[in-house]
Formats: C-alpha cells, structure tokens, sequence
C-alpha cells in the first residue's frame, strides 16, 4: 500500500510538473496592517480553474498560459479585490485587501473553499467568532473553542485539553509559528497558554493530513501569531475578573520593520494578599507570615523584517509561566521557623524564520526552534534555636524538576510549477533532551549533613523528517493531495523508521457540492506519561525507547461538503482509526503512587506503563455560518473509541475515558448593529466513562487478619476488597452547558472600548468533575455514590479598549 | 441588610452546587459466592466461603459469610464429601488431600449461582539448613501492668532475650518455573511498653504484655543475602512476606544467607517454612498488594484482584511445604 501510493506520487509528479507559460506571484495583505492573510483565495475570474491559495505565510503562486486575466483576492472579512490585466510576462502582484466594516453587504467568499479543497477533516477557527464567545471567567481561550468543534472532545470540565477523534491529550500536534508546544495548560488546565490577541490564524486538521505534518496520531493545530502592523501602531488592552492583558503593534521602520506584542497576568496571588495577611495578622497560632499565592503570565514577541519582496525574516518568542507559592514564618522567643513552597511550571518557544522566493514558482522557508518545557517545584525549611548565646539550626532544601528541551532546523518549499500542481517538500530535524525527573536535595544544622542530586538521567533523542506532497488537479472535478512522510527517531541505540504515505482526494459533484476521502498513517515517536484528568504539569513527555515502540495510527476518511448557500456549508464526514502502541498506567500504578514509594517517576516509568491499541471510528457533521449579522455553527459527533490493552482488565476491550457517544455543540453569535452584539454556546455530550467498582468481597487475606484480630467481645471489621470488571464500566451523568454572552461596543474619541458581560453555565446545571463512593454519616453510615462539580452559574465581566 | 442576605443567598447558591448524590444503576448486580482457601500437605482441607456484596450495600458480617452454604469436594472429578461447617463462613474437610490428585469444590448457597474451585498441588521442596550462628542477649524488664489500665496488677521482673540467627539455607529448584515464600517465626509474649510526658519529651515509663497467660506467634524480621535471586517483597496488614522466583536460578542449587533477627521468651525455637507457591497464588498476592496500594489514591488507575473461582470471587489453591527448626541454646 506505502509502495504504490509513493509510485503514483511519483508519476503524478512526472506527468504534470512541465506546461506552464507565465507565473504571477506574490503576497496577499492586509492593506491596513501590512498582515499577511493565510489561505486567501487567488484566482483568475476569467478562468476559475486558475486558482490558489496563499501558503501559511501569505504567498500565492499561480503559473498559467498567456491570458486576458482579471486577478482576484478574497478573504473572509474583506472586501474582494480584482486586477485586471494582460499576462504575458512574469508577473509580481502583491495584493492587499481592505477590511470589509458592513458585515454582510461586501462580496466575501470563504477562508478556505471547503467544497473546492482536497484536504478533508480541515477547520478554519473563525477567530473574530472566539473573540465574541461567552467564556468562563471572561479568558477567551483559543482551545476551548477548538473543543466546540466536531470531532474534538473536551476533556474534564472546564479544562483545555482536547481528545480528536479518539486519541489522546498527546497525540496533538500543537504548533505556534511552526514550533511545537508541549504544555498548553494554566491553571492545571483550565486556561490554555494561547493568547488570542496575539494570535492570527488558527487551524485544526483531525484526518487527511497533508504530508507536511508529522509526529503526532491524532490532531494538528497551527497557530500562527500576528506579524506586526507595518503602516501604524495600534493596540488592545483588556481588564477582566482573574486577569488583564495588553497587546501592542506597529511599525519599526514603515513598511519594512514591525512588531507585535502581547503579554498578560493573572492576579488572583494579588487579590487574596490583603486577606493573607489579616489572616497572619489575627491568628492564634502565632503565624507571624503567611503567604500563598498563585498566578501565570505569558507573553508573545514578533518582529518581522522584509528585506525585500524576496526575503524576509521573523524572531517570534513565547514565554509562560504559572507558579503557586507558599511561605510560612513563625518567630518565638527563642526560636524561629521557616517553611517555603514553590511549584513553577512553563514553556518558552522561540522560531528564526527565514522566507525567500528563490523563483517566483518556488518558496523556500528556513526554521530554527528552540522549544522548552520545565517544572520545578521547591522545598526549603529551615529552623532556628538559641540555647543560651548559642545558635542551632537546621536546614532542608529539596528541588524536583523534569521537562523537555527541543532545538530544531527546518527547511520547507512550495513549489507552484502550474495551476495543476502545487508541491510541497522539506526536511527537518530535532534534538530533544528528557529529563524525566531529578531530585536534589541538601541537609545541615541537626540532621546528617547530605548534599545530593538523584533521579533519572536525561535521555536525549534525534528526531528527523522528511516529506513531499503534491496537490494535484485531474481534470475539472478530481484533486487529489498525494504525499509521504518519513521520520526517524534515534535513542539509546535504536532507531525508529516509519514510512507514512498520506493521500486524501476530492472529487467535484456539482460547483457547490464534492466529496472526499484520505487515508493517512501517522507515528508518534513521543509518549505522555500522565495519571490525572486534568492537566498537572507533573505528566511528563519522554520518548519511544527499546522498550516502548513509539505510536501509530492508521486513518481512513470520507465525508462531502455541500454549500447549501454562499453563507452556510454542510460537512458531513466519517472516520476509521486504528491506533496501536499507546500507554496507559499498569492497574494500581501512578505518578504519584511512585512518589510515595520514594522512587523518582521517571526511574521506572517505562516499567509502570503497559501498550496497547486502540480503535475509534464515528460520524461528524458540522452546519457552519462564517459570515453575516448572524454567525457560528452547529457540530454533531457520533463516536466510538475503545482500548485493548493485554494485562489491563484482563485483555478485555473497554471504553476510552472520552468514549462520547454523543457530543452536540451550538455556537450563535448575532450582531444587532456596532454596538452591541451576543452570543449563546450550548454543549451536550454523553458523560465520560470511568472504573467504578461493581461489587466488594473478602479477601483471603481479609479472612486471615479477620481471624488474627477477632475479638468475641468487639469482634472485627471485615476488611473488603471492590470488583471493578471492566476498565470505564460506568458512565458519568450527561455533561450540557449554556453560556450566554453580551458585548456593548462603543467608539471612543481613541478607539473602541467593549464592554463583554457573559455567563457560563446560565442554567446552573451540575455537570460532574468527579464521584467516588462516600459514607454519609447523617444516614446512618451509609455508602454513597457522591458527584463532585466544580463550575456553577459563573458570571463575568471585562472591558477591552482598542486603538 | 438586604444586600448581605442576598449575599448570602448567592454563596449558598453555589456552594450547594459543587456536590450531589447519585443513583447508581449498578446496585444490582448479581451477586458472587467467595471462596477463599489454601490447602497444604498434610492438612485437611479447610476454607471460607462468604458472599460479595453490592457496592452500596452495608457491611454485615454475618449477613457476608455464608454458613449454609453446600460446598462439595471433588477428587479427580469423583464425589468424596461434603464440607463441614465450624465458624465464620469457615468449613473444612475430614479427609487430607492425596498430593497426587487433582480437587475441585462446588459452593452452592440459596439464592446465589454455584462456584468452582479447582486445586492441584505442586511439589514441597526440601532445604537444608547449615552454618547456623547466634548469638543472644538476654534484658530484663518489669513488667508493670496488662494492656487494661484499669486492671490490678503486681508488678514483677521478667528476662526475655534479643536473638540473632544466622544460617545458610540451600535447596535444589526444581525446573519449572517456581515460587517461594519463607517466613520465620518464633513465640513471644506480646509486649508492649508506655510512655509519659515529662519535661517536654516522651520518656518509657514501664512495659505491659497483651494475653500475658500465652506466647503468640511472631514472625522475625529477616534479610536475605543473595545476588542472584529475583526477590519481591510485599507488605500486607503488617506482615512482610518475599516471594523469591526462580527466573535466575532455575533447575540450580540455590544457597540464601538468612540473617534473623527477634525477641523471644525462654529461647523458644526459630521456624522456618518454605511454601512452593503456584503462579496462581502470585498472580493474586501481587494484584493485592497493588489494590491495597492504588486504593485511596485518586490518580491510580483501580486494580482487579486475581480470582481463579469460575463463577465467582476468590482464591483457591495448595501450597508445597517444608519446614525446619532450629533450636537456640
């Protein structure tokens, strides 16, 4: 199958590469900011089949025979823009589009031509809608509206990680500007990392995966961050409930040099300080100091510099933090304590790049990354006595950390040599550094004097790629996008090699109406190491090893795409997913029943983990409204996702957390006029799967001890063991949710301020977070199966002002 | 006022929210006959058989163990006896089993589905025991009162000693993949000691002894020195066992160093048995041991206890059996 698919790439290749005449190429832009549009429409009105679109960096490249042409660029959200005009010659047209003001009286077309396209399992996250959402705690959250998507389950309530089509929180490609991100969690998860004032372009693809894209089973997500204005400087600042952030952009040298800027905190440490305090103060503990806090920052950097219309070059940096802290200080007259606690946890991202048109058919992008992930967490304890003159003290300090470290190199082209084929190829390559979890620990004063460093070592790995897709016309109704990726994957002596062909192709019914199919495989040469359901930054990233095969997936795919009006487009899509060497804990293992044993995790990790396979398969349908006063979509999932693992539940197969058999997702956003719109999401989704015990008996050694300690006067307790059966034999309560949301805008003698009141979950609906079995004392004792929510009715409210 | 009741109002609100009861539609299920039981040479069979319980169900004592159940003994498919009932669920054989043969137990109870167990023995295997040194200390205590505060009681002065026992045991392993678990014992009385607070420290005032009339079984704190022998140890209610198996020395002559150490009375003699253990007994002390460990934390993933009853919950199995003693003088 990877033979013959790799043969016709080839031939495709050969037949079609050489008959074109005359090339016109060249950026699409913003005509205000200078911001390059990704995957604009370009094409000859006069002729259709001449079309393209414009690459992650705003190039188009269309080579066609001589012609009368009238060149046209769209983009949703901007007014359509025609040039007309005889071509015979090479051409550079860069073209730049205004931003339509009167939603719904300009002629826009779609972002991505989803009826037109060979890519499949493709959405385009509207950005403006995200920005409009009723959210919780008014953080507008890039991933959570990812998971209102068809095909992406949410995890735990309330937190970002996201679950496509089966797999797991790891199994998704999240790249910013190109570099992969490894931690996408505040908050343990309930907020992401993503900065949607920073961002320009978001992009999920759940199946069909072009060739460019590789190392991860399940999802990609492309985030691509703003370049910068290059004509003026404008700006948006924002205060909500738990946070406040800025953005800021402009131009360094006009029209050569920009930057944009964002940053933003949280500061919830600052709002309980006063109450820290009072607390320390009027204790009768004796607490002189006593501090605890939490908050995160990130922030976002890009400058771009365009040396010419050839060449340009881009420094894009992201840093984040969350850190929770405590200080606990206690003076007595002849002595003095001190306790400090710290946990720290954040990624910083940085990505060179380098764009250069070698030819006006062929765009060359060089990368250079570096990507890190670090947790830390700090214990330190000191105690101080006097006996007299003398001094006495004892001192304890212990330090844990583990992460991941990435430097990478790419190189990417795209290739345009006719209207039929548009290739893409490249190579890339990764160094990673593990570092599964090292303790070092100090002791003086009292206790031995130990001066300590133990743990796992780092493990280190290379990681190379490279890959060659072609998209190709056949004719006026077939297109196909045929392609392979090759990756090899080194460490501690092995190496990992996996070919994976990848073709997905669209065939034209009527102008409003195609269907499609992909078939792609995709290798993991990554595994999370994780043991909560939400997102702790203890879950560790470490590597396929001699023990642990790396992942695979194999994805079929097939759906259509109906454009039921120039507004509205209907997909309807399918998919089979075979997954095989994922991980799960062995029954009764854990990060954290490791830490108790006194072991470091990552010691044994390979020992606590068992493979397995998996399997999910389901139906999407998305109904989707980009533009007009009334917006959003409606997304239906059907699904099936299972795992087998050999020494879990006895082999037998059994439900995946996140088996939903259902999940409904409605987001509507309506514009009354420029002041004033709202917004309503609606979830529903069948309730998680999760291990309750069915039954509890006794034990041999329960019957023993209850002999050994029987007492005829007390007698004793029966210490019983629970039967849980299968792995996720019971299903949580259904999860739904209302938020409703309300934006007042008003212009302002400097620019807009926007007034966002929302509420999450209006109903007040109980959605469950956890349950386990409790005993109610006021009922006599008697057992319980208790659900845990953590999210009532939340209002919110924040004000941005934009310049 | 009125805005501090509304406050109110709005923190009860959603307070009451984080947490609610729920119906739990798996209350029904069916429910399971236990048989727990290990059979050794020599020994008349005898085990317990009880019944599980629903999750919500209460605890009930009584009400788990199943006194009126019918439990058949089988040997090599032919009827032999019924099992007779003694206390607490417990029933028992009047014939020893014949190691040759092959034994299954059909548990019937009104109400519940028939269980099987089916039991085979595996060999005892032999060990000696040579090289034995010891050393002992003997101390004195006055034991001033019971474990009842309350109780009158005569102080009065007893010796008891600190053993150390060391000693080389050495057996041949057959080929076959095996299991061992040794346990060291000897008698004591149970003795504790109290403390009072004085001057900011804890400071041992006296000692009393638990059933001071009769000495108990207590088992010995022991290592083994050995480099080539894969050792697991488990840790249940207290009692350390080590499960040794025979991955690096099978078919060989294995010597172990045990190094014994314990409290005794009277230089009561050092037991040491070496159960040959089948891999269905592993199976189901190490899936326990990882229950015991995984319960209560919240982000194990919950761990199935091995069962070998067809049809119900359980272990039943034979152990192999060799025992030697050695005396301190």
């Amino acid at each position: 199958m990877k033979k013959t698919l790799f043969i016709a790439l080839a031939i495709f290749i050969g037949f079609t590469a050489f008959s074109q005449k005359y090339t016109i190429s060249g950026y699409v832009e913003d005509a205000e900011t200078g911001e390059r549009l990704i995957g604009a429409n370009v094409f000859d009105a006069n002729m259709l089949k001449n079309a393209t679109s414009t690459n992650v960096y705003g190039y188009y490249s269309l080579t066609v025979p001589k012609t009368d042409m009238i060149l046209t660029g769209s983009f949703v959200g901007y007014s359509s823009l025609q040039n007309e005009f005889k071509l015979n010659k090479d051409t550079v047209i860069n073209i730049k589009l205004e931003p339509s003001t009167k939603i719904g009286t300009v002629v826009v077309s779609g972002k991505r031509n989803n009826v037109e396209s060979p890519q499949m399992s493709t959405i385009d996250v509207p950005l403006k809608t995200i920005k409009n959402m009723p959210v919780l705690l008014g953080e507008v959250d890039i991933m959570k509206t990812i998971q209102l998507l068809p095909g992406v389950q949410s995890g735990t309530e309330g937190t970002s990680g996201i679950y496509v089509r089966g797999g797991g929180p790891d199994q998704n490609l999240i790249l910013l500007d190109g570099v992969p991100v490894y931690n996408v969690n505040h908050l343990f998860g309930f907020f992401s990392v993503f900065n949607a004032d920073a961002v320009s372009n978001v992009t999920l693809i759940k199946g069909g995966f072009p060739a460019r894209y590789g190392g991860r089973l399940s999802s990609v997500i492309d985030i691509r961050m703003k370049e910068g204005n290059m004509q003026k400087f404008s700006g948006n600042v924002s205060i909500g409930l738990i946070s406040s952030k800025f953005m800021l952009e402009g131009p360094i040298v006009k029209g050569k040099t920009s930057f944009a800027v964002s940053a933003r905190r949280t500061y919830l440490d600052a709002l309980v300080a006063p109450g820290m305090a009072l607390y320390s103060k009027f204790n009768e503990n004796g607490l002189e100091n006593f501090m605890a806090g939490y908050y995160f920052y990130d922030m976002n950097a890009k400058i771009n510099h365009k040396f010419s219309d050839k060449s340009r070059l881009y420094l894009s940096v992201y840093g984040g933090n969350d850190k929770a802290y405590t200080n606990i200080k206690e003076e007595g007259e002849n002595s003095s304590f001190q306790t400090k606690f710290n946990l720290n946890w954040g990624n910083v991202i940085t990505a060179l790049r380098w764009n250069y048109v070698l030819s006006p058919k062929l765009f060359m992008n060089t990368t250079a990354t570096y990507s890190r992930f670090n947790f830390a967490t700090k214990m330190e304890y000191s105690d101080t006595w006097y006996d007299g003159d003398k001094k006495y003290e004892d001192e304890f300090k212990m330090g844990y950390s583990s992460g991941i470290y990435d430097v990478g190199t790419k190189i990417d082209f795209d290739y345009n040599p006719n209207p039929s084929n548009k290739i893409r190829f490249g190579a890339g390559g990764t160094f990673h550094t593990f570092r599964p979890g090292v303790t070092a620990m100090s002791m003086s004063g009292d206790y031995d004097n130990i001066d300590t460093t133990y743990g796992s070592s780092d493990l280190y790995a290379r990681e190379y790629a490279i890959y060659l897709e072609d998209e190709i016309r056949l004719g006026s109704r077939i297109k196909v996008n045929v392609g392979g990726n090759l990756s090899f994957f080194n460490v501690r002596d092995t190496t990992y090699f996996s070919p994976e062909p990848r073709i997905s192709a669209r065939l034209l019914i009527t102008k409003n109406w195609s269907v499609k199919a992909a078939y792609s495989e995709m290798q993991q040469n990554l595994h999370f190491l994780t043991s909560s359901t939400i997102g702790l930054p203890t879950d560790l990233w470490l590597p396929a090893t001699d023990i642990l095969a790396p992942q695979h997936s194999t994805q079929y795919a097939a759906g259509t795409v109906i454009r039921i009006t120039p507004k509205i487009d209907l997909t309807i899509e399918g998919f089979y997913k075979e997954m095989t060497n994922l991980i799960e804990y062995k029954e009764g293992e854990s990060m954290f029943a490791s830490m108790e044993d006194g072991e470091s995790a990552g010691e044994v990790w390979e020992q606590k983990v068992e493979q397995g396979d998996g399997l999910a398969y389901g139906g999407e349908v998305l109904l989707k409204k980009d533009i007009g006063k009334l917006n959003g979509w409606i997304g239906y999932t059907l699904s099936w996702t299972n795992r087998t693992f050999e020494n879990i539940a006895f082999g037998e197969t059994f439900p995946y957390r996140y088996d939903r058999r259902h999940d409904i997702s409605i987001v509507m956003m309506y514009k009354f006029n420029d002041r004033i719109d709202v917004g309503a999401t609606w979830v529903y989704g069948t309730g998680n799967a999760v291990t309750l015990a069915q039954q509890r008996y006794v034990s041999n050694n329960g019957v023993n001890n209850y002999i050994q300690y029987y007492n005829e006067d007390w007698g004793n307790e029966l210490q019983t063991v629970e039967y849980y059966g299968k792995r996720n034999n019971y299903r949580l309560p259904a999860y739904h949710r209302l938020d409703l949301g309300i934006n007042f805008t008003k212009q302002r003698k400097r620019g807009v301020g926007t007034w966002s009141f929302s509420v999450y979950n209006a109903y007040n609906h109980q959605n469950p977070f956890f349950v386990q079995f409790e005993r109610n004392w006021r009922k006599d004792n008697k057992r319980e199966l208790i659900q845990y929510s953590i999210f009532p009715i939340i209002p919110s409210v924040s004000y941005s002002f934009k310049f | 006022m009125k805005k501090t009741f509304l406050i109110f109002i709005a923190i009860i609100f959603v307070l009451s929210s984080c947490k609610k009861t729920l119906d739990l539609s798996i209350t029904d299920a069916e429910k399971k006959i236990v048989i727990n039981g290990i059979l050794y040479p020599d020994s008349i069979v005898r085990v317990n058989i009880s019944r599980s319980l629903g999750v919500l169900e209460e605890d009930s004592t009584e009400f788990q163990f199943l006194n009126k159940a019918t439990a058949k003994l089988y040997e090599n498919d032919n009827y032999i006896e019924t099992l007779v009932f003694d206390s607490l669920g417990f029933y028992h054989s009047t014939i020893i089993p014949d190691l040759t043969k092959k034994y299954k137990l059909e548990v019937e109870s009104e109400g519940i589905e028939k269980a099987i167990g089916r039991v085979e023995f595996i060999k005892s295997v032999p060990f000696t025991i040579t090289d034995v040194e010891s050393f002992v200390i003997d101390s004195t205590i006055t034991v001033s009162r019971t474990s009842d505060w309350n109780e009158e009681f005569e102080p009065y002065d007893t010796t008891f000693q600190y053993a150390n026992v060391n000693c080389k045991l050495s057996f041949e392993d057959p080929l076959e993949t095996n299991f061992y678990v040794i346990q060291v014992y000897s008698y004591c009385f149970n003795m504790g000691y109290f403390e009072s607070y004085e001057n900011g420290e804890f400071v041992l005032s006296g000692f009393y002894l638990n059933n001071d009339s009769k000495m108990q079984k207590i088992y010995a704190n022991y290592s083994i020195e050995n480099n080539n022998t894969l050792i697991e140890n488990y840790t249940f209610y207290g009692v350390d066992y080590d499960i040794l198996q025979d991955d690096l020395f099978n078919g060989q002559t294995l010597s172990l160093n045990l190094d014994i150490d314990f409290t005794t009375f009277d230089l009561q003699p050092v037991y040491i048995k070496m159960y040959s253990v089948p891999k269905n007994y592993i199976d189901y002390s190490k899936s326990e041991n990882k229950y015991w460990q995984a319960n209560g934390n919240p982000f194990a993933q919950p761990v199935n206890v091995f069962s070998n009853i067809e049809n119900g919950f359980g272990i039943f199995t034979a152990f192999g059996l060799h025992e030697q003693v050695i005396t301190l003088n």
